[in-house]
């Protein structure tokens, strides 16, 4: 050990010290999904004697949390594709192309920032059942894209208008359409916007609740939080596997953090206006 | 001449590509919130034909509905509590484990972990650790380790804890997120205004109170700002781990309104609900914002 790792030792220790509060439920969440249930209520600090890995396959299968995952991911890829297509195209034209009346979609999409589609449920409801799309993974696509779509076309608006003007016109000039430049020249050169837009709706989609829970009713459409919720309430003496669904349904998204920790953190940075 | 020709095709084509986003946002967003307005004016089941009621649902909601009037004062609650908990802790977290190195870099991706969890999720796990049973819960389980036995409480069971116990897990769950916006903001101070101070012998305090405080400017109201539209838009994890027991204690204006709208069928009310909601929303972002020369919608 060096001296400047000697030195740095008193704040590494103290850096540990502030991160365990929050780290240790974490693992006891993970431990205690590997426990019998006999072991869950002798106590919480303990170790599972034995480490019961079919704990997360009852989840899976009796659980249901494998259908709700797979719901979930649905409607998330649904969701980010759909926005990631819509969001590129108006933020392109809001950034490059001249049209009469631009402005006030526009305005429209920035006062979309400010409104949470929680004060907007009631209504929402009603559009979606006029539409037949209550208790459809669609409809909650449909919703869930319609609310990321603001803050998306503003984020990509920003980083198009970044694109040189001369690249453009050199474009047109070879006789490119706009949809020709917007495919050819803009997207690529803005894949990591679009990752971060892609990072900060998956996310949403991914973790919504309050939309899925008023417009879900099929058990079989059911989205992971949704899934969970209500599995909590028909295995509540069924603590391992309550903690085991936990855990299956913490682990994409710490994987992907632990991945893509910078776009991600880059990501919800960006996304922290909306919220 | 193919000019003016040529720019009308160009018109028009601007339209095209905003047309699909347009129509999905006007059909899910605008149609709903412009729809609670004009739904908050009438009593309407979602079944029978709406009758019209004025400002009756508002003279009612701010006259009449203690439980609402609860509701909106366990929000600015939760608000102040969060306010610490959230963004004053995560910049003491910050500032803690703003240095180079592994540890801290290990320390600060844990700590902004639990962001990345459903509020379900996180609702779900803080259920089990404030299990009443000291044997089961995480909180009561350490109060009885280290021999504070006569502590143990049903925390989220009883009126005088559930909402500070609520708003203990929020403080768990989002001061990484704040604390990664300080981060990012104490990293772009640069090093030679910490060298001149240490160069005129300033203490820490004053280095802090002079140098950091000042440049965080800008992070911190974000950061409020962020904290009180959170606060007054919190849902998930409030109707997980306790939806409003006991006794209404950590009612919050979001499943009030669900329950108004949803549960009782008084759409009509329930959209009042929402009006006023997004009243005190955007008053209190207006308020925050007007004092500073920073404006969001602007950033990008």
């Amino acid at each position: 050990m060096s001296r400047r790792d000697l030195a740095e030792t008193p704040m590494a220790f103290v850096a540990v010290l502030v991160a365990v509060p929050t780290g240790f439920p974490l693992v006891w969440m993970f431990y205690s999904s590997l426990k019998s249930s006999r072991e869950i209520f002798a106590s919480p600090w303990s170790i599972p004697s034995e480490f019961l890995w079919e704990n997360f396959a009852r989840a899976w299968t009796v659980g249901r949390v494998g259908l709700f995952g797979y719901n979930s991911l649905l409607v998330t890829g649904g969701t980010i594709f759909l926005v990631l297509l819509l969001a590129s195209l108006a933020a392109f034209a809001f950034a490059r192309l001249s049209f009469p009346g631009k402005e006030l979609p526009w305005m429209m999409m920035l006062a979309g920032l400010a409104v949470p589609s929680q004060t907007a449920v009631v209504p929402l409801y009603q559009v979606v059942k006029t539409l037949g799309l209550l208790n459809t993974r669609t409809g909650l696509v449909l919703c869930y894209s319609a609310w990321s779509l603001p803050l998306a076309i503003v984020i990509l608006r920003a980083f198009f208008r970044t694109v040189p003007k001369n690249l453009e016109d050199a474009a047109r000039l070879d006789g490119c359409s706009s949809f020709g430049i917007f495919r050819r020249v803009f997207l690529p050169l803005t894949t990591p916007a679009l990752g971060t837009v892609a990072i900060i709706t998956g996310l949403g989609a991914w973790n919504e609740f309050l939309l899925a829970l008023l417009f879900i009713r099929d058990q079989g459409l059911k989205t992971l939080p949704l899934g969970m919720y209500f599995f909590q309430g028909t295995h509540t003496t069924d603590y391992p596997l309550v903690f085991s669904a936990l855990t299956i349904a913490s682990i994409p998204m710490i994987l992907l953090f632990a991945v893509g920790q910078k776009h991600v953190i880059g990501g919800l940075t960006a996304g922290a206006i909306k919220q | 001449m193919t000019i003016p020709g040529l720019k009308s095709i160009r018109h028009s084509e601007g339209f095209v590509f905003i047309a699909p986003a347009v129509v999905i946002f006007i059909a899910f967003v605008a149609v709903p919130v412009v729809g609670t307005v004009v739904t908050s004016f009438v009593v309407w089941d979602g079944i029978d034909r709406p009758v019209f009621n004025g400002l009756g649902h508002f003279v009612r909601a701010l006259t009449s509905d203690p439980i609402l009037a609860r509701s909106f004062a366990n929000n600015l609650i939760y608000f102040v509590a969060t306010l610490v908990l959230e963004v004053v802790y995560g910049l003491a977290l910050a500032l803690t484990l703003n240095r180079r190195g592994k540890t801290a870099a290990i320390c600060r991706a844990v700590l902004f972990s639990p962001m990345m969890l459903s509020g379900v999720v996180i609702g779900l796990l803080w259920r089990f650790a404030y299990h009443p049973s000291s044997a089961v819960g995480l909180a009561n389980g350490a109060l009885s380790a280290i021999g504070l036995d006569g502590w143990t409480q049903p925390w989220l069971a009883q009126t005088g804890t559930a909402l500070a116990a609520i708003c203990l897990t929020s403080g768990w769950a989002y001061a990484g997120f704040y604390m990664i916006l300080f981060h990012a903001a104490l990293q772009r101070i640069p090093n030679e205004l910490y060298e001149a101070a240490a160069l005129d012998g300033a203490s820490w305090l004053k280095t802090f109170w002079g140098i950091t405080l000042p440049l965080l400017k800008e992070t911190t109201f974000v950061s409020v700002l962020l904290c009180f539209t959170g606060a007054f838009k919190a849902f998930d994890l409030i109707y997980v781990m306790t939806d409003g027991e006991p006794h209404h204690t950590t009612e919050i204006v979001t499943t009030w309104l669900i329950k108004e709208a949803f549960d009782r069928g008084h759409l009509g009310y329930g959209s009042a609900i929402a009006v006023l909601l997004m009243i005190v929303i955007s008053a209190g972002a207006w308020a925050l914002t007007r004092k500073s020369s920073f404006k969001p919608a602007m950033e990008y």
